[in-house]
């Protein structure tokens, strides 16, 4: 497993974070130090674990960075069954704007996460989850969650 | 084994060397043999060659000589001496003798000049030597007179005066040839086999009597140089020269052995010289020998030193060679052993009191099954090393079944020590009549107390009211315990999931606030609470059961209508049987409570 590692960068007068490895207690501690001049943008697509020594590191980050709006993109499944489980794991001043909903064959074991997007999938008022979509391969995948466990961040 | 490889060293130096000293000594001595031979043979021809090109000269001016006097004896019917009847005393002819040969029967000495002295052959007594004269001029021969010196006659002739006239002069070439000084004898013979003059000291008829097969094949003489055996079978080296005289030739005859004694005087101290050499050898081997053995010999000292335990010892590094280096890392070898067992006995220290820690950790978790009044529980805990961070608890209290289930941040012995904080402060919980938020709010300041904030544990604390069937229940950031109803075709959205309760994790905050949620049961409902290390149970493939799986093996057991027993021993089962005897990646813990 690889260590985390991260990239920053300024888009549209927000700073874009994207992290890459696994989440644990070697969190890089210049993100402890980090101080977003304005809006940030964290991409968590490449994010393949979290232990939990990482989650006390990730609050702690949550903490230096509470000042700034942040925006989560790409948010894989262990970060939103950290959300959904962990208080704290993120603070009141961030949002999820699109994460993976994973989906199964269970006779082909075929996967295939499906990424939901604010406004389309979700939003104020709306979750339109779809029971099973089709496969790379045309078969038909199932939800791979427990919905009502799942999305429930959504409701909070 | 140390004589071993001392003889080993020595036998390989002293075989190489003499291996190659040989090589080299026969090469040599064989190179060395044919060059002498050749230098003998060409030393010899040479000798030979001088002798009768210096001979063939001292006749030529002879005869020049005796030319000048027979004209002017034809001239002035005397020689020019005038009044003088001698010649000088340096003078190259000795004598002049004008033989009168009108009765070839009895020439007469006319007249003679000679010099005065030294010249003590007197050749005018010597009535041979003029009734000779004749002979010699009709074979065109010249005269080989007798004497310690070696005087030769030339003869010329007036045929018609019919006088002769002979000149006597002595031959240095030939002297210096029959000289007794020699490594040779020498010899002046003609193909016929006659031996005119030989070296002085020789018997007469020595060489027809030593050297029996050279009359048997005269021809050998023509040869230059060859090989000859004696009457005795001695090798002699026979060299020859013809004279241009007389059909006669010089014959030098020396004896092989004499003439390589030198050679053999060489080989052997070249022998001499090859012993010394290896026994040399011999002595730098055995010191060699003796200096790699004397090291190997200190390093195995020290290893016996070592066996024996004593292990603070020190290999003394001389030099800068691979033995040196071997005893150089003989003593780094010798540290890191010391370094090695201290860390063992450490090690096994620390693995005693993690066996104790994992003795009295087993102290904390209760007995797996319980039967209470409306209710049953039983549970099941693995850790992933000696001491766990789960733990699991249960008791009844007045009206109330309470459960607990919490995980520390990590695993191992931090974790374990948690989990004995954590049992501590819910036993002083156990008899208070409180309501679940306040007893976990409790246990959380006990947690602060104790970790300082640096290490926390999620947590669940579920209690069911026996007579209302509703269980309250508080979650601190821990997996969400799920409720499987009593039917047996339950699929996963039929899960109710004990989620409503979301607050901050055991030791993050001493003022943390829990919030209390609650759920009413049926009677038959089963309650399943699990720590998250179920999801990482990996297989041989190294590939997790994941969320999926769980419910999947939840699921099935549950649906065979067992009791909470049966069921947790089955899910148990099929974990075990996924897991393939692989090691665990964090504690497995879980149990279910049934409500009756």
């Amino acid at each position: 497993m690889s260590k985390l590692q991260f990239t920053q960068s300024n888009e549209n007068g927000k700073t874009v974070l994207t992290l890459n490895g696994q989440i644990d207690e070697s969190f890089p501690q210049e993100l402890h130090g980090l101080k977003p001049a304005g809006d940030m943008v964290i991409n968590l697509d490449q994010v393949k674990m979290i232990n939990s020594l990482g989650i006390r590191e990730w609050i702690k980050f949550m903490g230096t960075v509470s000042a700034a709006k942040i925006e989560f993109v790409k948010a894989p499944k262990i970060f939103i069954d950290q959300v959904n489980m962990v208080q704290g794991f993120i603070t009141p001043n961030c949002k999820i704007t699109s994460f993976y909903v994973p989906y199964f064959n269970e006779d082909s074991n075929a996967e295939k996460n499906v990424l939901y997007s604010q406004g389309k999938e979700f939003g104020e008022g709306f979750l339109n989850v779809a029971g099973s979509v089709k496969g790379e391969d045309g078969s038909e995948l199932e939800l791979d969650v427990v919905e009502q466990k799942y999305f429930k961040f959504l409701k909070n | 084994m140390n004589s071993s490889i001392k003889r080993k060293i020595m036998l390989l130096l002293s075989i190489t060397s003499l291996l190659s000293s040989s090589v080299f000594l026969i090469y040599s001595i064989n190179v060395f043999e044919k060059d002498k031979i050749a230098y003998i043979y060409d030393t010899n021809s040479i000798y030979l060659e001088t002798i009768t090109n210096q001979f063939k000269n001292e006749l030529k001016l002879s005869s020049e000589i005796s030319k000048k006097y027979l004209t002017e004896y034809q001239k002035n019917k005397a020689f020019s001496s005038g009044d003088s009847i001698f010649l000088d005393e340096d003078s190259f002819v000795k004598g002049l003798f004008l033989v009168d040969i009108t009765n070839p029967a009895s020439p007469q000495l006319v007249d003679k000049i000679t010099v005065k002295s030294n010249f003590g052959y007197k050749l005018t007594e010597d009535v041979g030597f003029l009734k000779s004269v004749p002979q010699t001029l009709a074979e065109s021969k010249s005269m080989f007179l007798g004497g310690e010196l070696v005087y030769v006659s030339d003869v010329v002739y007036d045929a018609s005066e019919k006088i002769a006239l002979v000149t006597v002069f002595r031959s240095d070439a030939l002297q210096s040839f029959f000289e007794t000084d020699k490594a040779f004898s020498s010899f002046m013979m003609s193909m016929s086999g006659d031996v005119v003059r030989q070296t002085s000291n020789l018997q007469a008829g020595y060489l027809k009597e030593e050297f029996p097969t050279l009359f048997t094949r005269l021809d050998s003489i023509k040869m230059g140089t060859s090989e000859i055996k004696s009457a005795q079978q001695e090798d002699w080296l026979l060299s020859s020269s013809s004279l241009g005289l007389n059909d006669l030739y010089l014959v030098t005859l020396t004896n092989k052995k004499e003439a390589f004694g030198v050679l053999t005087y060489l080989i052997n101290k070249s022998l001499i010289v090859f012993l010394m050499v290896l026994s040399g050898v011999v002595l730098v081997s055995q010191f060699a020998s003796t200096y790699v053995t004397k090291q190997i010999l200190t390093l195995s000292e020290a290893a016996k030193q070592i066996i024996g335990g004593n292990f603070k010892i020190n290999v003394p590094v001389k030099g800068n060679d691979e033995i040196s280096l071997l005893s150089e890392t003989f003593n780094k070898m010798a540290v890191e052993m010391v370094k090695l067992l201290e860390d063992t006995a450490q090690g096994a220290r620390l693995e005693a009191e993690l066996k104790t820690a994992q003795a009295v950790q087993q102290t904390l978790f209760p007995p797996v099954h319980q039967k209470f009044e409306n209710g049953e529980i039983h549970g099941s805990y693995q850790s992933a090393s000696e001491c766990g961070g789960d733990w699991w608890h249960y008791f009844e209290n007045e009206q109330k079944i309470w459960f607990w289930m919490a995980d520390a941040t990590g695993h191992g012995a931090p974790a374990a020590l948690i989990t004995s904080a954590i049992k501590s402060a819910v036993a002083m919980t156990e008899n208070l009549k409180m309501e679940p938020e306040v007893a976990i709010e409790l246990v959380n300041k006990s947690i602060c107390q104790v970790s300082k904030s640096k290490m926390m544990m999620t947590c669940f604390l579920g209690v069911i009211d026996k007579a209302t069937r509703v269980v309250h229940y508080v979650n601190a950031s821990h997996e969400a315990p799920f409720i499987l109803s009593k039917r047996t075709d339950l699929k996963k959205k039929d899960l109710r999931f004990l989620d409503n309760s979301k607050c901050n994790r055991l030791g993050q905050s001493m003022t943390s606030e829990f919030k209390v949620a609650s759920e009413q049961l049926e009677a038959g409902d089963r309650i399943f609470v699990y720590t998250d290390g179920i999801p990482d149970i990996r297989n041989k493939n190294e590939e997790s059961l994941q969320e999926r799986g769980m419910f999947k093996v939840v699921l099935e057991n549950h649906n065979k209508g067992v009791n909470v027993s049966q069921f947790i021993t089955g899910v148990h089962a099929q974990f075990e049987t996924y897991r393939e005897n692989t090691e665990l990646i964090d504690d497995v813990t879980f149990f279910a409570v049934d409500v009756l």
